[in-house]
This record gives C-alpha cells, structure tokens and sequence, in this order.
C-alpha cells in the first residue's frame, strides 16, 4: 500500500476527478443494493396479491438507468486519469532519458530502459486504475452488502448464511500463492526455451554440418515438456478457483435456504427478502475477487514504480551547471587522465594537445587506444578524471552544457539516422535550414545524387518504416548533417571507414576547400585521410605514442608509418 | 492488393486447419472432455431446481416430511459437490488437451525449422524465428486453454440453463433468452465502434516503443545537435495521440460493455418478475420458479460477458497461427536416400558455377580436384568465394552449374548422414556446448567412447582431459570448466575427428586465434597429412604454409596455385603480396603490444 502514499502526489494534484469517480462508484454501489431490494418488494407485492408491483418495476428500470450511467462516468473519469499518470511518468522517464550522458547508457542497456518505459509504466497505470477501483469498489460492496444483510434483512440469516466466505477467502490466498509460484516457474521454463531455440538457430551451420537435427530435436523437446508440465501445474491451480467459489456459494445458498425456511415458518422472514438475500450473496464474490486482485497488481505497481523512481531519481550523469559560452574555439587539453566507471584500467592517460581555431588534427591509433574516448571527453559525454580541457578560453565545466555542444558538430562512428524524413535529418543540426541549404551539405558530403535518386528525394523517410540505406549512404548522410551546422569544430569519428577510398577523398578536398575558418579532428583507421592535418597524435593504450605532422611521422619508423606502408601494400593487393 | 489478401486469407485457413486438427486429434481425450463438461453443466444447472421443488413443494405448503427433504438435501449436496469435482476434472482435460497440441507443435516447427535449407537461413531474421517457435505458440496456447475451453464451458452452460429454464417455465424463458440477441447485438456494435480506435492505439504503443528505443540509441546524436527538447516534444505529442485513442476506446468499452450488459441483465430481471407478476393475476405462478431463475439469471451474464471478452485472444491467436502455418510450409532441404559411403575422400569440383543473388556470380566455372589425403589451402581476400566453396561441398547450397563430386560420385548420391560422417568441419568460432566434454565431442552422434578418445588423443586433448576433475564427464562451457582458446580449438578438432571422417575441412579456424593456438592447430594438420583429404580455407597464410598445393581465389576464380615456395618465387603475384602484408601486419602488432 505505500505505492499509494508515493503517488500521494498525482492523487492530491487530482483530488477533484479522483473524487468524483469514487463518489459515482459510491453511487453505483449504493444504487446496486436497491436492486434485490425492490425485487424482493415485487414480489412480496405480487405474492400477497395486494396488487401490481408497478411502483416497483418502474423504479428499477430508473435504477437501471441510473447505475448504466454512473457506471459509464467513472470509467471515463478514473480510467482517465490513470493513463494520464502513464503519460506523466513516461514525458519524465523520457525527458530524464535526454538528460543522461554516456556513463548511463554504459550501465543501462536498452532492453532494459526499454522494460521500464512500457511495461512497468503499465503496471503502475494499471495499479492507479483498476487497483483504485477494485480497493474502493469491493470494501465499498463488501461493507453495504453487509449492511442490507445485517440491518435490512436478518443478521441471524447472514451470520449462517456467511459462514463458507472465510473458507473461500483462505481459498483464493493459497490458490493465489501457488499461481503465482508457479507463474514464475513457468516463466523460467519459457526463457529457456527462447535461449534454446535461439541458440540452435544461431548456431545452425554446426547444427547442419555435424548433423545434430535429431540432437537437437531431443533437446528441444525435453524443454518443451518442462514448459508444458509447468503450464500444466498453473493450469490445475488456476481451475481450483472455479470450485472453491462455487463451493462456497453452493454451501451459502443451502444454509440461506435453509435457515430461512425456517425463519420464514417462524414468520420472522418473508419470501421476498429470502430472494434479496440470495441476490445479494452473489454481489459478495465480487470483493473477495477484488481484494485478491488488488494485493496482486498494487504488488506489481509498486516494484514497477521502485524500478522507475530509481530511474528518475538518477542524477545526470553529466551536471550542466556551467554559466558561461566559449570565446572562440581553440582546445587546449591538459594532463588529461581518464578511466571508464567500472573499469581500473586508465582508458587514457597524460594526454596534451592543443588545436587552434580553423587547425585540423589528426587521431590515429590502434583499435581500442582511446580515440573516440578522447574526443568524446571534449564534448563532455564523460566527466574527466584528471586534467584539463579548455574550450574557447574556459574550463569545460565552466561553460553551459549546450554552449558547449554548440561548439562542435560531431560525427559518430556509427551513422544514427531518425525515423523521420532524409531532410529533417540532415536539419537536425540546424533545424529551420532552407532546402537549398541543406542541399549543399549533401553536395559537400557526396550524398546528394544518392537521395536525388530516391523515389521521394530528400522526402523519402528513412528507419524501420522507411527506406533501408546502405553502410556508406548513411555516414555520408550524417557528416552532411555535421556540414549544415555552423559549429567550429567538425569532429569526424571514424566517420567514412564505410565509403570507398575515391569518395572519401573527393569529401575531404570538398571539406578543406569550404571550411570557413572551421577547425577540424578527424580520426581515422585509413591514414590516407589523415595525410593534410596540421598535426596527427598516435595513440596506444591510452597514451600518446607518437605525433607530428605527416612528413614527420613517415620520417621515423614507427606505427605510423608501417600502417601507412601496410594500407599501401593493401591497396596495391585490392587493385588485382 | 487482392492477391495479397488472398493470400491472408489462405494462410488464415491453414491456420484453422492446423489448430482444428489438433482437437480432434485424440478423440478420446475430446470426448471425455465433453462427457465431463455435459454432466459438469446437467450437475449444476440442477441446482437451482433443487431450490425450486423446496420452496414450492415444502416450505409454502408447511409440507416437511423428513424422509424427502433429507432426500433432497442429500440430492443437492451430491449435485453441487459432483459439479464442483467435474467441472474441475473437465478444465484439467482441456487443459491437456490444450498443452499437449502446443508441445506438439512447438516440436513440429522446431524439427520443421532445422531441417530448412541454409539458404532460407541468409534470407531469414534468427530473432523472428525463435518468436515464431515460441512467442506464436504461447499465443497458439491461449486459444486452446482460454478460448477453447472458456468459450465451450459458457456456451454448455449457457444451453444447459436455457434448457433448464425452458423445463421450468416457458414463457419466463422467452424472457430471458431475449438477453442474447441484445447481448450478441451490443458486441457486434462494441466491435464496429471500438474497432479504429483500438488498432490505432496498440500502433501508437508501438511507435512509443519506437521513439523510445530509437532516442536511446540515437541520444548522442540528439545531444550533439542540441536537439532535446524537440524530441521532448515529438515525444510527448505521441504520448498524447495515445491517450487520445485509448479515451476513444474507454469511452466505447464504457458505452456498450459491462455497464450495457448489467443494463440489459437488470432490464430482463424487471422483465421476468413483470411476467411473474402476469403469472400470478393468471393464479399459475410458482415463487420457487422466480427462485430459480432468479439464481440463474444471476449466472446467465457472464458466460456472455467471457466469451466475448475471449474474441480478442482468438483473433491473436490465428495471427499467430497463421504465420506458424507459413513457417511450416517452407519448403525444407531435399536429401537422396543414395546408399553411396565416402571412402577414399577424393574430392573434384567441375566448371562449379554459383550466386546467391542472380547477376552476382559467386564462384564461375571453377574447376578444383583433389586427391584422397591430399593437403590443399584456398587463400584470397574475403568475399573471394572461399567459404562458399565449403558451403558447396557440405551440400549447403548447390551449384547452379557444373558438378561436385566425392569418391568419383556425385553429391547427390550421399544421403545426409553419410556425407556428415563422411566430412569433418573446423568452423571459424568455436563453439562450445554447456554439456560434459565426451558429449561435446560426441555432438550427438552416439560414438563409441573408443572413438571419442581416439579423437581427444589425435588432436592431443586427452592428457588435459585426464587432468579435469571428472575427465570425460567434466561439465564444459558456462557454469562449467573453462578451457583455454588453444584447448578450444582442440575440442574443436576432436570432435571433427571423432566421425572418423574421409575429408576434413578447417573454414577460417585460425583467423582470430593467438599463434600459440595456431601451432595447435598446425601440429594436428601435419599429424593428419596423407591420411585425411584436407581443404583448409585461410586467412593466415602461416596455417598453409606446409600444404601439398595452395589456390589463390579472387572474384571466383583460382589465379594463382602451387605450392608455398612456387608461389613465393613470383614476386609480382598475389601470393608473395599477401605474404608480404602479413610481415608487414607482424610488424604493426609488434609496436601495439
């Protein structure tokens, strides 16, 4: 129940709808009890022949009315509200999500986060719904029905009468605990199966090569058992729900008939309340139901909601409390130490360099030396360990989060197109750009015929839905999204390792001949791309191994120039 | 278009084959699960008349005569307690049924899945597939144990309360049977209103999916261009068509489902006591009857409220089925049963043309042959169709011209388990099953154990695994013993070796191991030199050095053959130049350490 105490504040914020969906379920449970109430009166009034029981009829068929309506109100209303928290929580989940930097997405992987946003948010919906309306509702029948029985009817009649519905309830505890327990077993053998399936899929070439099918086939069916025993046993669970209620109520309704037959003989009863009373024994299944179902989903709503306020109570993971914008953009880098979160193992260490506005530097280095790590600790998606980094004359720290973005229009390794049309993503770094202009950064980036070619040109949409665009298609449509932004630094990380050597080459003559006093880092595996950079720093584990400018480097054996002797060799090869 | 839905169409029936065959499957279990539902129901529809002969036999008329009402306490005792223990019985019946035709399925379309050909496998998407054999089927489940049996329960009980009230009076009957037209009435307009809204709701939950999955993989670009708060906001618009489009489908369940049908149960309820009432200016009327259908009236919604409720999973359900029916219909890989063995393992490739898209040929006319217990090495770029020639000769895929022969016969004329005994493969990675280490070797194959050993000792296995705590039964593989990349790669070529195979070919089993491993490796090749035909596919040409001959493919084409020192002596080859490459390659890993 202290889910409901955390979510304190979306009831108190919606007290006013929250309240009227209670009063209206109040309503139909109030109203509810006067049906067997009348019939009873009918046919008392029948029976003793005192006449018509028009009065009666009539006032039921309004009371049918009535309760349809309110019935109608309250879904809309609580229900309403219900997925407006759904809404509430996923806007924050989402907005949190745009807040977080990469230490984050290390930790959380995206099934995961994926779980959170959708079925979790649904429990949580479903616990301010149906967990509200099954509470509400079944202690609110329970207690009026009670009430009829007791005060209204006979409270000897209903003490007999009621003395199966603490076996019943006891009945749907257990049964609930071993559904779920078995549930969860279940569960487990289903999971096995998927990874099982998944693996021999996976693995179908050994499969094929050793002739393992029948294998295979005996191992997947002996999971497939274990799955069906386990559904089996919450099958047989799940049916001794059916004959403990109608147990208890078959047993209710021979003691209510039978005490009040004899009460009746006593003249204490008459047969219309013997028939209310029996009508209103069935309107009790329902609470006992209700509370089951209640502890069930509020249990689930409130780990759902710990998993999500734990989500949303993660501080960013980069604090944007910087106050003031770059002075230009030269980069200056310090002593720069830094180590993954979960990792000892420095990622980079003393590293120093400068770049000058409109300067162009080269990254080289083996897989795995920290090039993209470096790069990305200019922009701020890591916090640095040691050392610094001044962009535009101030600390990092110092200047706003999105100042400091605005410095550089990066490129990642792996081109990220949105679902949404080839122009908006290239606009995505300017957003209000002409066509015209973002024609001319498709030009730039070689990529202009390619969309032209298009059935729907820059139109076309891209993504699940759209257009599947190949390897080099989408790099070049990502650095023509670098292009079309102003920043003063270009940042291409690995960024045409997916675009033949010709293409590449025409880009970066495009790129030296149209920067704008643009400063420049290109990391690349292909040295080729390096060759004009002002100065290129090597990288090795994390440290610098070498720098200089091309000439220099070739000048010294060392990586750098057996790599470029080795690409080469590589080239000459590929030319047979 | 209308081919399109001719097609759903059909697959809608295979579906409903498929899923239909599977009940009338065990025709005993079916009937049982009927006889037990049939007298479920009879045990307590006759409940309420128990009641009924009470009210109006007994109490009203002051009539209490030990003997039969004993009688019929004791008949009402037996009815509920029978139908409580039947219904349970039946629900267990259905339920097995119900299990049992998934497993079998499950098992059909795994079986059906394996035995389909590599090439559907380069077409197909592995996470589909699995959600096929698994996802499907659970949905396939539901239909069985909730639709099935939910749906036949109420409508049995349904029949039997009508029945029952038709014997007790008729005409209060009429009255109450009009609840099903109006109920089945307000479904089917449930049906048409809620229709739109709730498949343009369960759209938007998956483009809010999407978005999600999507901005998280994307979050660096977002963030580089500043561009948060536009995806805020295309977020939140999203959110909001949402909610809009499940109010729509709230407002139409609200309208026309469980409130509408308590309108209509109250409407009839006023109804039959207005009918009493007629009865009773009449002077036929009995209040126990009232009693009776009082009491069934109570349990007469609900049914109707289940069963419409189930639709939805049925529909789910022959979706499902659907596309497991289409699954079953591929076709799967055609074996000759030829009784032809390989016994020399000699191995000719003749003018092979092949493509796995037309227009891209892959291999062209390629002519190879190899003598039993030769050594020969593919070496070339990747994408040069040197897998592809393996994939061939495992009888993967197949030429589309010329012929590959073993032994002087062709492929053809090997059925599966003897072209598989009769070829060992030392695939790329290597894979290691969470089994004991003889299961591992043995891969199911049911081998002699000599053999095993004899396999573990040729690929210099067997003292390690006399070293592990149980040897041959030590659990391999996650939870288990961990072996080393180099002990890897020997388990690998044990259990190659295990089928006592004629040919054994290595696919790329060096190209990403340390050269320690790769010594492993190559002192095995050498052991096995002259007695085994060897075709070994490599990227490192140090694996290769000391075959009989070695091609050098390119675009599907051999260009260069001979052995090592032929081909390094044309220092303008191909050869020589990947040679060198690889020196120089030893030279960049040297400073990387």
């Amino acid at each position: 129940m202290t889910l409901f105490l955390k979510l304190g504040w979306f009831f108190r914020q919606h007290w006013r709808t929250y309240t009227l969906a209670l009063l209206m379920l109040a309503g139909v449970a109030v109203l509810n009890m006067a049906v067997p109430w009348l019939i009873g009166r009918a046919i008392d009034a029948l029976v003793s022949g005192a006449g018509e029981a028009r009065v009666q009829l009539l006032s039921l068929l309004a009371l049918g009315l009535a309760v349809y309506g309110l019935r109608f109100g309250w879904r809309l209303v609580l229900f309403g509200t219900s997925y407006r928290l759904g809404n509430l929580l996923r806007l924050r989940f989402y907005q949190r999500l745009t807040r977080q930097g990469q230490a984050f997405y290390n930790v959380h992987n995206t099934g995961d986060l994926m779980a959170r946003a959708t079925n979790d948010i649904d429990a949580v919906e479903l616990a301010a719904g149906e967990g509200v309306l099954s509470g509400f509702d079944g202690a609110l029948t329970l207690l009026l029905v009670l009430l009829m029985m007791l005060v209204v009817i006979d409270w000897r009649l209903t003490l007999v009468a009621l003395l199966p519905f603490p076996l019943m309830a006891l009945g749907f505890y257990r049964i609930s605990r071993s559904v779920h327990h078995q549930f969860q077993r279940a569960l487990e053998h289903f999971s096995r199966l998927n990874d099982r399936t998944q693996e021999a899929l996976a693995g179908i070439r050994l499969v094929k090569a050793m002739g393992r099918e029948g294998a295979e086939d005996a191992a997947f069916a002996e999971i497939a058992q274990c799955a069906a025993d386990s559904n089996y046993r919450v099958a047989r669970s799940e049916a001794l729900y059916e004959p403990v209620i109608f147990l208890s109520m078959a047993a209710a309704m021979a003691l209510s008939i039978g005490f009040g037959a004899w009460l009746i003989l006593q003249q204490a009863l008459t047969v219309g309340a013997l028939a209310s009373f029996i009508l209103y024994l069935g309107q009790l299944i329902w609470p006992m139901f209700a509370f089951g179902w209640l502890l069930n989903i509020v249990e689930r709503g409130s780990a759902a909601f710990d998993r999500i306020e734990s989500l949303l109570e993660t501080p960013d993971s980069i604090a944007d409390c910087g106050e003031r914008v770059p002075d230009g953009a030269d980069i200056v880098v310090q002593g720069l130490d830094f180590s993954y979160p979960d990792s000892r193992a420095p990622a980079l260490l003393g590293i120093e360099f400068g770049l000058p506005a409109g300067g162009v530097l080269g990254i080289a280095g083996p897989t795995g030396a920290g090039k993209s790590t470096l790069v990305q600790l200019l922009m701020r998606y890591w916090e640095r360990s040691a050392g610094e980094v001044r962009f535009g004359g101030q600390p990092l720290q110092a200047l706003q989060l999105s100042a400091l973005r605005q410095g550089f229009a990066y490129v990642p390794q792996d081109a990220f197109l949105f679902s949404i049309s080839i122009a908006d993503n290239i606009a995505l770094s300017r957003p209000g750009a002409t066509l015209q202009e973002i024609e001319a950064a498709a030009r730039l980036a070689a990529v202009h015929e390619d969309i032209v070619a298009l059935p729907d040109g820059y139109r076309s949409l891209v993504g699940e839905r759209g257009l599947t665009l190949s390897g080099g298609q989408r790099q070049r449509l990502a650095i023509a999204r670098a292009l079309l932004s102003d920043a003063p630094v270009l940042v291409l990380d690995d960024a045409l390792s997916a675009v033949d050597v010709q293409t590449e080459q025409r880009i970066l003559e495009a790129l030296r001949r149209g920067r704008r006093g643009q400063s420049c880092i290109i990391i690349s595996h292909r040295l080729s791309a390096l060759q004009h950079a002002d100065e290129i720093l090597v990288l090795s584990h994390g440290q610098l191994m070498q720098r200089g400018d091309h000439e220099t480097l070739m000048a010294r054996d060392g990586w750098y120039s057996r790599m470029y002797n080795y690409q080469k060799l590589e080239a000459t090869l590929d030319a047979h | 278009m209308r081919t399109e839905s001719g097609q759903a169409a059909a697959d809608r029936q295979g579906a409903f084959r498929l899923l239909g065959d599977y009940v009338l499957r065990d025709r005993g279990l079916l009937t049982r699960a009927l006889l037990l539902l049939l007298l479920a129901t009879a045990a307590d529809v006759a409940g309420p008349v128990l009641i009924k002969i009470f009210i109006d036999d007994h109490l009203l008329v002051e009539h209490f005569e030990p003997r039969a009402l004993g009688l019929l306490f004791a008949g009402y005792l037996v009815t509920q307690l029978a139908a409580a223990w039947l219904r349970y019985r039946q629900t267990l019946r259905f339920s097995e049924m119900a299990l049992g035709a998934v497993l079998d399925i499950r098992k059909r379309v795994f079986g059906h899945v394996l035995r389909l050909p590599l090439a559907f496998y380069d077409r197909a998407i592995v996470g589909q597939l699995v959600s096929r054999i698994t996802n499907d089927t659970e949905a396939i489940k539901d239909l069985y144990v909730q639709f099935l049996s939910v749906v036949l329960t109420n409508l049995v009980l349904l029949l039997g309360i009508v029945v029952a009230m038709g014997l007790l009076d008729l005409q209060l009957m009429l009255i109450s049977l009009l609840l099903i037209p109006s109920v089945v009435g307000v479904i089917y307009l449930y049906q048409r209103l809620s229709g739109a809204a709730v498949s343009d709701s369960r759209e938007l939950r998956s483009d809010i999916n999407a978005a999600v999955s999507e901005s998280i993989g994307g979050m660096p670009v977002i963030q580089a261009c500043n561009r948060q708060q536009a995806f805020v906001d295309r977020f939140d618009g999203l959110n909001d068509r949402y909610y809009r489009a499940r109010m729509r489908s709230v407002r139409a369940g609200a309208m026309l489902l469980r409130p509408a049908i308590d309108l209509l149960s109250v409407l009839v309820l006023t109804a039959v006591v207005w009918g009493f009432g007629l009865q009773v200016e009449a002077g036929v009327a009995e209040v126990g009857v009232l009693y009776a259908f009082l009491s069934y009236l109570s349990r007469f919604t609900e049914p109707l409220a289940e069963i419409t409720q189930r639709f939805n999973l049925y529909q789910q359900a022959m979706v499902a089925g659907a596309r497991v029916q289409q699954l079953l219909q591929e076709t799967p890989e055609h074996w000759s049963g030829g009784g032809a063995r390989i016994h020399a393992g000699a191995v000719r490739f003749a003018a092979v043309d092949f493509h796995y898209r037309p227009g891209k040929p892959v291999l062209k006319q390629l002519e190879l042959e190899v003598p039993a217990g030769g050594f020969y090495a593919v070496v070339g770029h990747t994408g040069s169709g040197k897998s592809t020639l393996l994939n061939l000769l495992l009888n993967f895929y197949q030429p589309s011209a010329g012929t590959i022969r073993i032994d002087n016969q062709p492929l053809q004329a090997y059925s599966q388990a003897a072209l598989r005994a009769g070829i060992g493969l030392i695939p790329q990675e290597p894979f290691v099953l969470a089994a004991s280490v003889r299961d591992n070797i043995d891969m199911g194959r049911g081998l002699a154990f000599e053999a095993i050993q004899r396999a573990a000792r040729q690929a210099h296995l067997h003292p390690v695994i006399e070293s592990l705590p149980r040897r041959y039964e030590t659990e391999l593989g996650e939870r288990g013993t961990r072996l080393s990349t180099g002990q890897r790669q020997q388990l690998i070529i044990a259990r190659a070796l295990a089928g006592a195979p004629r040919i054994l070919l290595l696919d790329e089993a060096t190209s990403s191991v340390d050269s320690e491993t790769e010594q492993v490796v190559q002192q095995a090749l050498a052991e096995l030199h002259g007695e085994v035909t060897l075709i070994v596919v490599a990227h490192r040409l140090s694996t290769v050095r000391q075959a009989d001959r070695i091609l050098v493919m390119s675009h599907g084409e051999f260009v260069e053959a001979g052995s090592h020192e032929e081909l390094m002596r044309g220092p303008r080859g191909i050869y020589a130049s990947m040679y060198r490459l690889q020196q120089q390659a030893h030279r960049i890993e040297a400073l990387e350490r």
